[in-house]
């Protein structure tokens, strides 16, 4: 039996909210197609993990409250992340996953819940003005469609470091005012689309080849890829 | 009653009797105009009832039907409001068209979540009955946490009242009330020494108290069961009420055992089983006993609006509500539970009133259907695309969907499925159109 694919599968047990498990399912059922074993593992509260051992790493939104909880834990991987992270592997974070991933985010009473620090950007919670519906973008692949529901509005903090995931033509994306859609950074991707985001087939594929890259990349030579 | 009062209490009455009568049936429009005149007139029509409130996410409906129809042998009046009239002013609309007042008349409301601080405001309830709380339309509802305190803020204005809650819900045991509370539950593990963990798309499985997750001892679906928490010691109340033995499990029935007693409902699925046991706490609160709750429950008649069983082509096809992922799974379940072959419809629409985000149907464990059993799977609705594909990723091949491209057509479909029946699995505006769909063409009456 060759080796599975393998996917950590970031706090599945308290950020799995808004059917973003979705984009894991589907990105398994695509392996699968294409003749891979794929393997999925929850990595939650007190578990441990190591970079070199996946292939991929997902990281859906939760509830408020849940999210709080995992901001603590989240920060004994901080360097594991930010390795796996800069050496060009790739990973989805949606939702709070994706603003978890910045600084900080700030709730909508004042408070700063600490993020990862990996990626220069923020979020600011508006709990008044949510952020609720379809959302059509205009992303390296084509167009895809997906559904917001966020009170975080995430900016930039580093304009020549972060690249947008897309251009807003219908929605809002990561805030009302810069009309730009998550953020793509090295095989890194965060978004605000649910829906799940890879039920677009165009992003489904991108990610699943650069996961197949990955994959290669670790059995052949066991050793990380560089950023292409 | 004040004159506000009486004249607001007078329109509503006699536009709820022209309504009744000119018009098919009520609406929420004679409590919405005498709401108008008269803000608090749910209190001065509730004046003299015992109310009982029955909220939560999923079986609020039939926790109610069953509820009242326990009632019914106890009490000469028992009012209720219908399903799809649970927020205030279909609850004024229900007050308004209730028959003269007997001795002690009895209200059994079923209450939308957010409503039940706002119907509080303005009656005391006797009782609350709290089904559970699971993620429903987060479009519409928000998060779990923010769905309970908005019941806890009615909970708060009747502080005297009983709360009888569902005990396998850890979040029912999240905040002290000053209120008496009596919690109702399953009780039919042998091993107590069993450590499990919920699925990994359970939500609300932290410990309240110091926020570890949960394990349990048993597990009945979702996030309910005999829950404990390994760091802190935390686990499920004592239950008053419990479910000792579940002793037979099918589409159209189930058989099983409250405090040592066996009972039959005539509706499939372990959800109703927890809302019978629901009814069954409370109607034992209010002094029935057991006989006459078994006679009840055992009294064989649809009153199960959210599964209705319709001919087409000969075939027998079930047709279920569907609008949660815990619903969802648990409509599953139940299907599985059919010795006989099936195949299966699914029509997806995203107003509001199904979820206007339909990545929920990610979140139902599709990937458990045995496809190798279903022969064919006929999709529709306006949101085709998205079911057609969550069946292909769950295990479907692409044969065994089957596209339609209108309701006429996917009722001709369903109708031509291989097997003798089906189960049409719908959201809420799909299901409005299907049945319209259906008494147009005469395969049922029309109203049903």
């Amino acid at each position: 039996m060759s080796e599975p694919i393998k996917i950590a599968y970031l706090y599945e047990d308290l950020m799995n909210t808004y059917g973003d498990s979705g984009d894991v399912k589907i990105l398994r059922y695509l392996l699968e197609n294409d003749g891979y074993q794929v393997q999925v593992d929850n990595v939650s509260l007190g578990d441990n993990f190591s970079d070199d051992d996946y292939d991929f790493i997902f990281f859906g939104g939760g509830q408020d409250f849940e999210q709080t909880i995992v901001a603590q834990d989240l920060q004994r991987h901080q360097a594991t992340l930010r390795d796996y992270i800069e050496a060009g592997k790739p990973m989805l974070a949606i939702c709070g996953g994706y603003q978890l991933l910045g600084d900080y985010y700030m709730t909508s009473d004042g408070g700063t819940i600490k993020g990862l620090s990996i990626l220069p950007l923020h979020t600011i919670f508006k709990a008044d003005s949510r952020m609720i519906g379809d959302t059509k973008v205009k992303t390296p692949w084509g167009e895809m469609t997906a559904f917001e529901n966020h009170s975080g509005r995430t900016y930039f903090d580093d304009n020549s470091n972060l690249q947008p995931l897309g251009e807003v033509i219908e929605g809002y994306g990561n805030n009302p005012e810069d009309k730009q859609e998550g953020v793509h950074y090295k095989n890194t991707i965060g978004s605000y689309s649910h829906g799940p985001i890879l039920r677009n087939e165009n992003v489904a594929k991108a990610i699943k080849e650069m996961i197949i890259t990955n994959y290669q990349a670790r059995t052949t030579a066991n050793k990380p890829i560089e950023n292409k | 009653m004040s004159i506000k009062a009486a004249f607001a209490s007078l329109v509503g009455k006699s536009s709820y009797w022209f309504l009744h009568n000119f018009r098919s049936g009520g609406s929420s429009f004679p409590g919405k105009i005498a709401t108008r005149i008269d803000p608090r007139i749910l209190g001065h029509l509730a004046k003299d009832y015992d109310v009982i409130i029955v909220t939560g996410t999923n079986g609020k409906t039939m926790t109610t039907s069953l509820l009242t129809k326990i009632l019914n042998e106890q009490y000469d009046e028992v009012l209720t409001n219908p399903s799809g009239s649970n927020m205030l002013q279909g609850i004024v609309t229900s007050f308004l068209s209730a028959p003269k007042k007997g001795k002690r008349p009895l209200a059994v409301l079923e209450v939308d979540e957010a409503n039940v601080a706002p119907v509080c405001e303005q009656l005391t309830p006797k009782a609350f009955l709290l089904t559970n709380i699971f993620r429903d339309q987060m479009d519409r509802y928000g998060e779990i946490y923010t769905t309970y305190q908005k019941i806890l803020d009615g909970i708060k204005l009747a502080p005297e009242a009983t709360v009888i809650a569902n005990g396998d819900a850890p979040i029912f045991h999240s905040v002290k009330l000053p209120n008496p509370t009596i919690y109702y539950g399953f009780d039919n593990n042998d091993d107590q020494h069993k450590d499990l963990r919920a699925s990994f798309n359970s939500d609300g499985v932290l410990c309240p108290v110091c926020n570890h997750i949960l394990h349990y001892h048993m597990i009945t679906y979702a996030n309910l069961g005999d829950y404990f928490c390994p760091n802190c010691g935390f686990s499920r109340p004592e239950l008053t009420d419990a479910v000792t033995a579940v002793q037979e499990l099918r589409p159209t029935f189930s058989n099983f055992i409250i405090n040592k007693q066996p009972l039959t409902v005539h509706v499939g699925g372990m959800y109703n089983i927890y809302n019978a046991l629901a009814a069954y706490t409370m109607a034992n609160f209010l002094g029935v006993d057991h006989d006459k709750i078994a006679d009840a429950f055992n009294y064989d008649e649809q009153v199960f609006g959210r599964q209705e069983v319709i001919k087409l082509n000969g075939k027998r096809a079930t047709i279920i509500l569907v609008k949660n992922p815990v619903g969802l799974n648990q409509v599953f379940d139940l299907i599985k539970t059919d010795p006989h072959p099936y195949s299966l419809g699914f029509l997806l629409n995203a107003h509001a009133a199904d979820g206007k985000d339909t990545s929920w149907i990610w979140d139902g464990e599709f990937e458990g259907l045995p496809f190798a059993d279903i022969p064919e799977i006929v999709v529709g609705g306006e949101r085709m695309k998205d079911i057609q594909l969550r069946f292909k990723v769950a295990g479907a091949k692409d044969d065994q969907v089957v596209t339609s491209d209108s309701l006429t057509d996917f009722i001709a479909k369903a109708g031509q499925v291989p097997d003798d029946q089906l189960y049409i699995l719908t959201t809420y505006t799909a299901m409005l159109a299907l049945r319209k769909q259906l008494a147009a063409q005469g395969i049922v009456s029309a109203g049903f």
